[in-house]
Parts: structure tokens; sequence; C-alpha cells
């Protein structure tokens, strides 16, 4: 059942020192590994968790605004054979997409207002257009082409949806409202050592101490102080 | 997230979540995708997004003659190309030129049939037709010739007999239809029908026989009995249901599949008549020319964290209710009249607040002003519990009457919208 978003989303504390803010709203993980950085364009207020794998490497790559990487997504742009080799197509990523977790994207372009789920994988020279949801697990073949307002379930995945035409706005509203929900707690000490290359599970490390939980956000204002 | 669900009723009496319901502004009422009547804008192919005519999508039942789906995956065909060496005969012999040829065939990405599994031969050129378009020269042909003449026949008799109601004054007369201008309209205006021909032929309707059942069949072929069973020989039953008109048993025997357009719909009030969403012409685009959804009028109405609730006593919940409009907007909660279809379905008591609730206008631009100063409105701080932009969250009392089961509430939304009477929500 397409989820209607009705129960608003809780303020999610982030270790302070784990995430590097940026001027332009960007939250970047210091366990995400960021492959090729002078090829990745991030437009601003984007959330990239612990454990992504941005490829800038092989090609230019672009987030839109209010993107949210989950834990251990990968970003690899897309290449094609061809008679002397191979060649890497850039990726462009719209606004306000939500990228599951462990989700890789092998798609050339993604546009905006999207959701991938958990562990879905979207195959190489796929054209992803706006308002497109995918669900848990789905494996999207090569070059297969979404078009707006569907969901998609399955391997392979098809279409088994239409969505409503307020799509575009309920999540445009969920991304701003996972950014921000998305809040630093406070300091919890000293940081926990080098990055690790690559997690393949998603798990936190032992001895990282959480923030303590924030009940209201910044901005707030508080009629009722005892909530 | 947790699973709940916040439901908006319709004019008609169906609740479903707000995403699902339009605003018509003219009878100042939601309406749900029931209560709308849909129409066709235009017809496009979901792989190549290309716009088709609906003259043409008619013609070719619907389906893109260029996009080719896999009958075993459903996933695009995509063209290969291959060398072949070139061959010549010569008194019975086969001599090789040492020259190759590039030849084409269609290939799945996925799970790699091609044409060639099929025996389909290869083609010397990438574009062109891939499929035949299929002669219909079986039963079914005849059957559908057999209704467009038998409804050619109906409407012939029709037009008779309300000629013998209305003319008797004008037989009367003795003045022949055919003379008067205006039934000549009446008559060429009647003939334009879906067959496009106004004739009918009286031996193909009376000579019609319909099938009989028997209940003898035909003996199963003895190698059904004999020959042991090789399942991947056979075509899929999804695969089968995908090609009716092909009758397909054999793998070997499928074929391609043509993708089934989709389409771009306009939705428009049934009581008034008026379009509540009509979205562009081009198939990529998300925008819309007319778009009179809800979500832009009313209130959201939001549960803020879901807490467990103890049966027989009073809990405050906290809701949010976020304004979509770019005026301050009065809203007041009011309990479910007793009258309402939902109030037989209702779990719970409720206090709601007393008080007219102010929201506060959405502004977009107030998340790149930091410094922006929030607007002060007298809040009883009983009810309101705090306040952010066009969001307020508030309180409300639930108190659950049974010991299990699902938890449901409901209350009417009063909702001022600007220039129009105030507009109540369940």
């Amino acid at each position: 059942m397409l989820a209607s978003y009705e129960v608003e989303r809780e303020i999610f504390t982030y270790n302070k020192q784990e995430f590097i803010t940026t001027a332009s709203g960007n939250k970047v993980s210091r366990r995400s590994v960021l492959c090729g950085s002078q090829n990745i364009v991030i437009n601003g207020k984007t959330i990239i968790k612990a454990g992504c794998m941005i490829r800038g490497d092989l090609a230019n790559i672009k987030l839109g605004k209010y993107c949210t990487l989950e834990e251990g997504v990968v970003i690899r742009p897309p290449f094609k054979k061809f008679i002397k080799g191979c060649a890497f197509f850039p990726i462009q990523l719209g606004d306000c997409c939500l990228v599951g977790e462990g989700t890789v994207v092998h798609a050339a372009t993604v546009g905006n207002f999207i959701r991938f789920g958990k562990n879905c994988y979207i195959g190489r020279r796929c054209i992803v257009k706006d308002c497109v949801v995918v669900d848990e697990g789905a494996i999207v073949k090569d070059d297969t082409v979404m078009p707006p307002f569907t969901r998609w379930a399955g391997s392979p995945a098809k279409i088994i949806e239409e969505l409503p035409e307020s799509m575009a706005y309920v999540l445009g509203e969920d991304s701003q409202e996972y950014y921000e929900k998305f809040v630093p707690g406070a300091d919890v000490g000293p940081g926990w050592g080098s990055a690790v290359r690559r997690i393949s599970a998603v798990r936190l490390l032992s001895g990282v101490k959480k923030p303590e939980p924030v009940s209201q956000l910044p901005g707030e204002k508080a009629v009722q102080e005892d909530g | 997230m947790a699973e709940c669900e916040v439901n908006y009723a319709c004019a008609c009496g169906k609740s479903m979540p707000l995403i699902h319901l339009f605003f018509c502004k003219y009878c100042v009422t939601l309406r749900c995708p029931k209560c709308v009547s849909h129409e066709v804008d235009s017809y496009y192919c979901p792989h190549c997004l290309e716009n088709i005519p609906s003259a043409e999508a008619k013609s070719m039942k619907n389906k893109c003659q260029s996009c080719l789906e896999c009958p075993n995956c459903t996933n695009i065909l995509q063209v290969r190309s291959a060398q072949v060496p070139m061959v010549r005969r010569e008194a019975g012999k086969v001599k090789g030129f040492g020259q190759f040829k590039k030849v084409y065939y269609l290939q799945c990405s996925f799970c790699f049939w091609t044409t060639r599994d099929v025996n389909q031969p290869d083609k010397a050129a990438s574009n062109g037709p891939w499929i035949e378009p299929q002669v219909e020269d079986n039963w079914m042909s005849g059957i559908v010739n057999y209704y467009r003449h038998l409804i050619q026949k109906e409407k012939v008799e029709m037009e008779k007999r309300k000629r013998q109601r209305r003319g008797s004054f004008l037989g009367s007369l003795g003045i022949s239809d055919k003379l008067l201008p205006f039934s000549k309209l009446a008559r060429s205006s009647f003939s334009m029908n879906l067959t496009g021909t106004g004739q009918f032929d009286e031996n193909i309707v009376n000579n019609f026989t319909p099938l009989e059942a028997e209940e003898e069949t035909e003996p199963a072929d003895e190698k059904y009995y004999t020959a042991p069973g090789e399942p991947y020989h056979y075509a899929s039953v999804a695969s089968r249901i995908n090609q009716p008109s092909n009758e397909v048993y054999y793998a070997c025997d499928l074929k391609p599949n043509c993708t089934h357009l989709m389409v771009k719909r306009s939705q428009r009030c049934r009581e008034c008549e008026h379009n509540l969403s009509k979205p562009e012409f081009n198939p990529s685009s998300i925008k819309f020319k007319i778009h009179q959804i809800a979500l832009r009028f009313v209130p959201r109405f939001r549960i803020v964290k879901m807490v467990s609730l103890k049966p027989g006593e009073f809990t405050k919940v906290h809701f949010s209710l976020t304004n979509p409009t770019e005026y301050n907007l009065p809203v007041e909660l009011l309990p479910l009249p007793e009258g309402h279809p939902s109030y037989s379905k209702l779990t719970t008591e409720i206090k709601l607040p007393d008080k007219e609730l102010m929201l506060a206008a959405r502004d977009d631009t107030a998340q790149y002003d930091t410094d922006a100063s929030i607007q002060d409105f007298d809040d009883d701080p009983d009810i309101v519990v705090a306040r952010r932009m066009n969001k307020l969250t508030f309180v409300i009392s639930v108190k659950p009457l049974g010991t299990s089961g699902s938890v449901i509430m409901g209350f009417q939304l009063k909702v001022q919208v600007q220039g129009y009477d105030s507009f109540y929500s369940t």
C-alpha cells in the first residue's frame, strides 16, 4: 500500500562530529566515501549518510536540493561498451530525492521527487522521470524508462500502480521535513577514528555515543514547555 | 513509519487520504476519484515517451509499434547487430565471398531471450516494423463483423420507428423525407457511428450461427501421456495471457509484444462540470495547467507522534495542522454530528479544542530568512503546543472506549476558505 505520510517524521539527532556541514546546508558523513569529489556537485541541503559511496572519479555526478542518501547507498555512473573500450556517462539526481539503504543507483538521469526503497538496484542507463516511487527490493532492468507518476516493484520491476496527481507536493514536503528534522545533537566527545573505506553491512561502530534526543526543532516556538 | 490513516470524507461520504482528493472551488467541497469524470487527454508510450495521436492509438489497439517487449519478462527488447558471412549458391554448392553483412535481431537484456530463439529471421535494417500487422482471418473477426452489421441493422430499424412516430403529419402531406433538408442532416449525423458505414448486409446477420457446446472433444495426442514432460518447451501462462490473439502453446511460437500505451487524463467535477485537473501535454512533465488538489486548499491534519493509549483514560496526543494557503487561516474543530455515516465507526471519545485555531500563512521564502520573526498569535498554552511557520501543533485528549482493536476518532474541521463560504471537512 502506498504510504500516505500521515504520521510526521521523528526528529533524528546525529553526532555533530560525524557530519560535515557545508555553507549551503549539505550534511555529509565523514564515514561516506566520495571518490573524485571535484566532479561531484551537490546543490544544497542534502544529507549523505554513513557508508555511502559516490563514484565521482568515473564521471560527473550532480545531486539536487533536499536529497537524502541513506546508509550504504552507491551512486555509480553508468557506462556503455563501444568497440574501442567503454565510456562512463554523467549521472544527475534531481531535487527532493530519498534513496533508501543499500540501494545501488546506476541510472543515467534521476528526476525530482523520487523515492527509492531499501536494497533496490536501478539498472544502467535508466532514465527515471519525476515523481517515481520504487518499492523495497526492486530490481530495475537496464535501459528502463520510468515515466512520471508511476510506482515500480518486483524483480524485474514493473509498474504496479499509478500515483495520484498530488504526489509531487507530498514528496517535496516530506523531503523538506526530513532535512528539517535531521538536527545535530549535543557534542559527545572526540571522534572515532579514520573513515571506513567501504561498509558492506550497516552497523554502528561500538563505542560511538549517541547524542541525546531533541524534542523541538530550532526555530520552533514552543508555547508549552513541558510538551 | 507507523501504520495509521488520516481520511477525509468526500461529499459523497466516502473517506480516503487527502492525497487522493480534489477540491472543487465552485462547489466548495472535496471530490474523491469516484466523484470526478475522467477524460483522456493524450496517449503516450511509457518507454519512448512519445505522444501518439488518438486516431493512431485506436487503430493500433493502444499499443506502440516501435517499442517491443520480451514475451518472457516484459523487458523492452533492444536491437543487436551481428555480422553474418555473405554466401552465394552456385551449381548446388555454397561458396563464401569472404565478406560479411550486418544483420539485426532483438534481444532482451534481462533474460537474454532473442528473436533467434523463436526462429524469427534477422533483418537487414535496424529500423522498420519487427512485427507484421496481424490480419484477423479467424473466427473472432467473423464475430466482430457480425455484431457490426447487427448494430447497423438495429439503428436503421430504430430510425424507421422514430420516423413513423414523428412523420405522420408530413407523410399525410405527401412530402418525402428525402426532400427535407433537416431530415437529411439528421440522417447523416445518425449514420456517423463507430463502424463508419451506414449499410448492413442482411445475409451476414441472418446466416450467423452461434457456437454450440459439444460433449465429446478431440482426444489428446499420445505424446502427452507417453513423452517425458519438458516444461521449458511450453509457454508460461503469463506469456500466453499477454498474447491472446496468437494462441501460443509452445515457447518457440512466442513473439515480441507491443508496449501498451499509457494515458494522460484530465478530471472534471461531475456536479458542476468544471475541470479539477488538467496535465500538460508533454508526457515527461509533472506540471499541470489546472491543478486543484485538496492539499493546496485544505489544511493537512497529521499525527505528530504515535503514543500508547490507555483504555478508558484520556491521553493527550499531539496533532498538527499545516496551512497550505498564503493567508492566515482560521480553523475550528467541531465534534462529528450523529447523522454522519462514519459516526457509528468511532471507537473513541475526544476532547477537542473549544477555541478557534489560527494557522499562519505559508511563506516559501521563510526557509531562507533565518532572522524571520514568528508572528504572535494569542495561543492558549493548554491547547497549542508549538508553532513553526505555517504548521501548528496542538493537543487533543483521546480516550479509547474499547479495550482492544483499532482506535478511530473523528471530527469536523471548519475552514474559512478565502473568497468563499466556510467549508466543512470531516
